[in-house]
């Protein structure tokens, strides 16, 4: 077992300069520091660049403004929030925009489906009532979120509309 | 608005100048005399005006008799009549007198303002006159809506000189069918939407009869509803009405209208949604509309004539003490048969089934006179739910995808997807479709029965007495010859490229602008400028609906 490093520069017990003696490595380590402290003593002291000692003016100066700190530690948070519920909305809204324009495309398919007879069924009218009340809802709908409620709804009722006019009759009625 | 205004009012010389040709000269004893007495409504002195008769319009509109302060006679040739009638404030006709005595033509604002200020109401009465006989009509109450009543019909001839008859409607019964069944489903519709109506007017009124006239219809809804918060610069689809004039186009949900007949949407500076109600308001009859689209980026070209649906005049009669076919009451007996306002989906459904009616009829070739359908009260034989069978667990169950209104399945408390297991205590896991059919068919009448269903992973038992639902007696004409009058109408208007404005559709259809300003729905061909629509507040009855 080696000393550790941060006692060879401390005075050292007895039992460690025994162990200094019998053992190279330490014993090395311990001239290097030595030699070490000694140069640091003997050296001239550096007088700092000008520029150094502006940057420290420079900063001491600041840490006398905390307030200024604050505020634009404040400002720095709430332009990030900002940009963050900005662009929350941008990808929000780009999802719904996605959304809506999927479920479109789903009502397209099944509508150019469902053009096929001169008058629609019993069962299709009263699907066709439930689909004029929905759109005249969508009609004054303000919202893409509320339009894709909507159109969903909507869907629904137009794959029924489907399904009744393909004669996929229920095995049942009664 | 002035503009649209003055259009009107071109057609409304051209209908006129139509309508004058069809009344003719008949002798004393060949007509009868229709008078109406002034009303007071709301501290405010109303006069009545017919406007039309069967569909065409009567004598100048608001002619310069002087029918204020005093009752006015009309002279109708014995027979049908179906008569459209304007409750006009005699402030209102005053005004209107006024302008005309000077020989002088009123200027749009004011004539907007008399429209548009007054409390003008329409209203559509069914008469039925004899020859030599006087009938006193007023209204039964104070209110604006209020209907009118026959306050007598006496033996009385015509004056001598009566130089403007309005005549009759072919109102010969060609189809008489009160045994004849329609096909199976279309019966099983007219049974179950009569029956619908039946308990509307129950609701509504505690008369045990109660007769209504239902005004013919010409549906101008175009069925398509934009996206106006596309800003892409084209016009953007954001739904179309299935079976409207747009689905019968071509167009669907989602596509982009590029071009209305042949000019670009981008290239005008009018906005796009400005240009496609443009576009609508521009439609005439039996002209073709040419739209250009993009639909999952093809372009394609849709064309198609547009050709208004026409629904026929329908009246029709509920007795509940109606008890056989020649009963205490039939619409042939009645002198007058008042126009009453349905509910929006039961309008619309009553619409769809007498079109499914009518169309049955055009196809065995009937396309003019009266269809009578008279059905006695019945019990319906369906218990009132449709399904398919599914595999449980252990054993088979049928889930329910439809429940009929007012049905012993909808009273016992069924619900859509419930699935019932068993009938009074007996599985339906081993029986056929026919037998288990059978199983409902044959409950019988107040009897107690049970059904154990599984909703939403719950068993549950269900009890009740089967009572099977009523079907409504009635007593219901269609009108044929009414679509063929119309026909002609409309025809006549095409053939000189006239739109068809405010002031023939009251005519036509007097009350169909209130229903659709007030659901603001479509924006279809006939709804099409602000100031139809506003105008249109002032209407009100009952309009039809395809």
């Amino acid at each position: 077992m080696h000393i550790a490093s941060d006692r060879l520069r401390s005075k050292l017990s007895e039992i460690e300069l025994r162990h200094l003696n019998q053992c190279a490595e330490c014993n090395s380590d311990y001239q290097l520091l030595t030699q070490l402290t000694d140069s640091a003593e003997n050296s001239d002291l550096i007088n700092p660049p000008d520029l150094v000692w502006q940057k420290i003016q420079y900063s001491m100066a600041n840490k006398h403004q905390p307030q200024k700190t604050v505020w634009r530690q404040l400002s720095v948070l709430a332009a990030s929030i900002v940009f963050a519920g900005f662009g929350w909305l941008v990808v929000n809204n780009y999802q719904l925009q996605s959304q809506l324009e999927l479920v479109l495309q789903v009502n397209q398919n099944l509508e150019l489906q469902l053009f096929e007879n001169k008058l629609p069924s019993y069962r299709q009218t009263q699907l066709l009532n439930e689909v004029r009340l929905l759109e005249s809802r969508l009609m004054n709908a303000s919202s893409t979120k509320e339009k894709l409620t909507l159109l969903k709804r909507r869907q629904k009722l137009i794959a029924d509309m489907v399904k009744s006019q393909q004669g996929n009759q229920y095995e049942f009625s009664i | 608005m002035n503009s649209v205004f003055k259009k009107s009012y071109k057609t409304l010389l051209f209908t006129l100048t139509l309508g004058l040709t069809y009344t003719s000269s008949v002798s004393a004893n060949e007509c009868a005399t229709v008078k109406f007495k002034a009303n007071t409504i709301d501290n405010d002195s109303y006069i009545i005006n017919v406007a039309a008769n069967n569909g065409q319009p009567v004598f100048g509109f608001l002619d310069e008799k002087s029918i204020a302060g005093s009752p006015y006679y009309y002279y109708l040739e014995e027979g049908q009549h179906t008569l459209t009638i304007e409750k006009w404030p005699i402030k209102a006709y005053e005004l209107y007198k006024r302008y005309k005595g000077n020989g002088k033509r009123i200027p749009p604002k004011k004539w907007d303002s008399i429209i548009k200020d007054s409390k003008i109401e329409t209203k559509v009465i069914g008469l039925n006159v004899k020859a030599a006989h006087s009938y006193d009509l007023s209204l039964y109450s104070t209110a604006l809506d209020a209907q009118f009543e026959l306050l007598s019909a006496t033996p009385m001839a015509c004056i001598d000189d009566v130089e403007e008859v309005l005549p009759a409607k072919n109102s010969s019964t060609i189809v008489n069918s009160s045994k004849e069944l329609l096909p199976v489903t279309l019966e099983n519709r007219l049974r179950q939407t009569m029956t619908k109506i039946s308990q509307f007017h129950q609701a509504q009124s505690t008369k045990k009869e109660f007769s209504n006239i239902v005004p013919l219809g010409v549906n101008f809804e175009f069925g398509a509803i934009l996206d106006r918060d596309y800003n892409a610069g084209n016009i953007k689809i954001l739904s179309v009405l299935p079976y409207s004039f747009a689905s019968k186009l071509g167009l669907a949900s989602g596509d982009i209208i590029t071009e209305l007949s042949g000019r670009s949407v981008l290239e005008s500076k009018v906005t796009a949604n400005a240009q496609y109600l443009k576009y609508l308001s521009s439609i005439k009859i039996n002209k073709n509309v040419k739209i250009k689209i993009v639909r999952n980026n093809k372009e394609l070209e849709l064309e198609r004539k547009f050709v208004p649906v026409i629904l026929p005049e329908a009246r029709y009669l509920f007795n509940s003490n109606q008890q056989d076919e020649a009963g205490s009451s039939s619409l042939a007996q009645r002198n007058l048969v008042s126009s009453a306002t349905l509910s929006y989906p039961l309008k619309f459904e009553f619409d769809q089934t007498i079109l499914a009616v009518s169309n049955f009829y055009n196809e065995q070739g009937i396309k003019q006179g009266t269809v009578h359908l008279n059905r006695m009260a019945d019990q319906d034989p369906n218990y009132g739910l449709a399904g398919d069978l599914i595999q449980l667990k252990q054993s088979r169950g049928l889930r329910i995808a439809r429940i009929v209104d007012n049905s012993p399945a909808q009273s016992i408390g069924l619900r859509e997807e419930d699935i019932i297991i068993t009938i009074n205590g007996e599985s339906i896991s081993g029986l056929s479709p026919k037998v288990l059919s059978e199983k409902f068919i044959k409950l019988n009448a107040k009897s107690t029965y049970s059904l154990s269903i599984i909703r939403a992973n719950k068993i549950l038992e269900l009890t009740g007495v089967y009572q099977p639902k009523v079907l409504a007696g009635f007593d219901l004409n269609l009108d044929l010859s009414s679509v063929a009058v119309t026909t002609r109408l409309l025809t006549e208007y095409a053939k000189n490229e006239r739109r068809i404005g405010l002031a023939n559709d009251r005519f036509l259809n007097p009350s169909r602008f209130k229903q659709e300003s007030d659901t603001q729905y479509y924006n279809g061909v006939n709804n099409r400028d602000q100031g139809a629509r506003e105008q249109a507040r002032t209407y009100s009855g009952s309009g039809r609906n395809n």
